[in-house]
């Protein structure tokens, strides 16, 4: 429908840099989530996209079409708030017949469609209530109705999901992404959740004190996320960092990354964008590439250390590890089935020493 | 045990104001050799409208005496309809300058609304003595002594600033999602306001007003200033000289009994009101 292009974007609330210098493409018929902590400013982002808050500086344009200064009226957008903001004095029905009736529709072509997307989301039953006779997701639903029932060219959703309770969550989510795929409108999706993010985005673009660090498809955003704050936030439990140094092997003429007893063989070519032997690094290693070995059944196969379990969570299908490796703690995913103590002698295993990735002590930036 | 002295209490409270009104009622309704009673009478004896009817501008037959008598000569009926006018126009002009007054002052914060807002309620804190001079003054300069609009705006000059104080919390409390969900549903921002804040802000907008009319209806010490002698003179400044100009006071209790007529309308009303605002409330509704 319509390609959303920020360029230099800059909001700044008294002394607070609410957003800063944010240059971004939002594709068409895409599904693009902003993900990142409360109060990163990616909510102040959807309000400038809207022309609910002006940008200090920058520029906004749908397509090739500049609208900075255009006010939200006459955008043609919709947006889903995540108090769903649905007119308390208004019935469903009305709630939903707003944006047509504002605009002068004839009333049979309202009726029309408000019936039509009652039917879609099926809520006909709910016509007739008012705001405060519906449940949570019932809300949604409607606010969710009123927003794509006019057919604009952009949708913005500020967190829609977050008031409703997790089983309904979950059901929620698989439609709106259904719904998105069918109308095929672009939309922006704010959340902190990302579970949310990695679900229903087509890309992701993680924003952090105002700044955004990094766009790419999900995939991209978890195995190379280009600074220790992206990799920090994204993926569940968080990534391990451990401080190591570079090490050369004469013998063999290689290059070596060591903590410990851990040594991970690093390529030429990182090795010289850190500046060789000796320098400090950082490297990051998610839960999910480690593994918890009983010391008994422990082969000498890969690459493996001693460790001290610390403690266990268990989560049902899986429990993280926490182990001690000389008052570093680093998390671990195991399989539910294994059972660990705490103080218990284990031996870790990185299972793709390829998957390590490596970061810059003194930036945080992702050395490739 | 503690509910039991809970009810006592209770009671207790309720007689304390009642009695007083109770003892106006059954005054008013009894002929004037019957007042004066030993021991008083708790129920008037022979029941009767004469006193409304007098105080009203009716000539009745008094059937003690075997004589009609003729209306009590103090413009009681005209006061009470004064009083209805100039509280009905201070509410609506409350209501029409407090409105967009309060919605200003709560959703936006200027460089000035720290200022303003203390100006507001400092305002509220003087005494309204300390303004009745200097209000006095004004009214001589531009002929507003004993006029009926002269009084209106006197009494504007009180309310006007406690009801943009309400209106303001009420609005800066009052989910600006909303707003903005009509803006990005295509309302301009007039037609925000019009046709999604203000219905949705009617119940506190109707109390309001309705807290003016009240505040003006029972105002006395500018209305006594500002109206007595005079043709706008209002009930209450009335009910206070009646002692002087009737001596009746039987006639005196059926005045003051129709002067409370449309106040206690009013806080019936008004208490419906109340507990309607609390349903509808905005922030409620928009975060449980």
């Amino acid at each position: 429908m319509v390609e959303v292009r920020l360029e230099h974007v800059t909001k700044i609330f008294g002394k607070t840099i609410a957003v800063n210098d944010l240059n971004l493409v939002v594709r068409d018929k895409e599904f693009f989530v902003l993900l990142g902590p409360s109060g990163c400013g990616k909510s102040t982002t959807l309000n400038i996209i809207a022309g609910l808050e002006k940008p200090t500086s920058g520029r906004v344009y749908f397509d090739d079409e500049d609208v900075t200064f255009l006010p939200p009226e006459e955008r043609n957008i919709a947006m889903v708030f995540q108090s769903y903001a649905l007119y308390p004095t208004m019935t469903a029905y009305d709630n939903i017949a707003f944006p047509l009736k504002i605009r002068r529709l004839l009333r049979d072509e309202i009726h029309k469609r408000v019936k039509e997307v009652a039917e879609m989301l099926h809520i006909e039953h709910l016509l007739d209530k008012k705001p405060h006779q519906m449940s949570g997701g019932e809300r949604q639903r409607v606010a969710l109705a009123r927003a794509i029932v006019r057919q604009p060219r952009l949708f913005l959703m500020d967190e829609p999901l977050s008031n409703i309770d997790a089983k309904l969550r979950i059901t929620a989510r698989t439609e709106l992404i259904r719904l998105q795929r069918k109308l095929g409108v672009t939309t922006i999706y704010v959340t902190h959740d990302q579970t949310e993010a990695f679900t229903m985005g087509h890309r992701i673009g993680v924003m952090f004190n105002g700044c955004l660090l990094q766009v790419g498809d999900p995939l991209e955003i978890f195995e190379r996320p280009h600074n220790t704050v992206v990799a920090g936030f994204v993926g569940i439990p968080p990534m391990n960092f451990i401080e190591g140094h570079i090490a050369y092997d004469e013998r063999l003429g290689k290059y070596y990354f060591k903590w410990n007893e851990i040594i991970l063989e690093v390529g030429g070519d990182i090795t010289e964008k850190i500046g060789g032997h000796g320098k400090t690094v950082i490297a990051g290693i998610r839960p999910q590439n480690l593994q918890v070995i009983k010391s008994e059944s422990y082969s000498k196969i890969g690459i493996a250390f001693k460790a001290k379990v610390y403690t266990v969570e268990r989560l049902g299908t899986e429990s993280v590890i926490t182990v001690d490796i000389d008052g570093e703690l680093l998390r671990a995913v195991t399989p539910s089935e294994l059972t660990l103590s705490p103080d218990e002698d284990v031996v870790v295993k990185i299972v793709n020493p390829q998957k390590v990735i490596f970061f810059n002590k003194n930036t945080g930036d992702l050395i490739t | 045990m503690k509910k039991a002295l809970l009810i006592i209490g209770i009671v207790f409270v309720v007689l304390w104001s009642i009695i007083p009104i109770y003892w106006a009622l059954n005054i008013s309704l009894m002929y004037h050799f019957e007042v004066y009673s030993v021991p008083a009478h708790l129920f008037p004896e022979h029941p009767t409208l004469y006193n409304y009817l007098r105080s009203l501008g009716f000539s009745v037959f008094n059937p003690f005496t075997n004589r009609v008598d003729p209306p009590v000569g103090y413009p009681i009926r005209e006061a009470l309809i004064n009083s209805f006018v100039v509280a009905s126009m201070v509410s609506l002009i409350t209501i029409a300058i407090a409105t967009p007054a309060g919605y200003a002052l709560g959703r936006y914060r200027t460089r000035h609304s720290g200022l303003l807002t203390a100006l507001l309620l400092g305002s509220r804190t003087l005494p309204p003595v300390s303004i009745l001079i200097p209000l006095y003054i004004i009214g001589l300069r531009y002929r507003l002594l004993g006029t009926t609009h002269g009084i209106t705006v006197m009494h504007l000059a009180l309310v006007l600033p406690l009801t943009t104080w309400i209106l303001m919390g009420f609005f800066s409390t009052f989910p600006s999602e909303i707003e903005k969900a009509a803006r990005v549903d295509g309302a301009t921002r007039l037609q925000a306001i019009v046709r999604v804040v203000i219905p949705t802000a009617l119940p506190a907008i109707v109390s309001a007003g309705l807290l003016s009319f009240l505040f003006s209806y029972n105002e006395y010490l500018f209305s006594w200033v500002f109206t007595s002698g005079t043709p706008a003179q209002t009930i209450q400044p009335t009910l206070a000289s009646m002692w002087f100009m009737i001596g009746e006071i039987n006639i005196m209790a059926a005045a003051t009994i129709l002067s409370l007529i449309v106040p206690v309308v009013i806080s019936l009303y008004f208490q419906k009101y109340i507990i309607q605002v609390r349903l509808v409330d905005p922030y409620a509704l928009a975060f449980e």
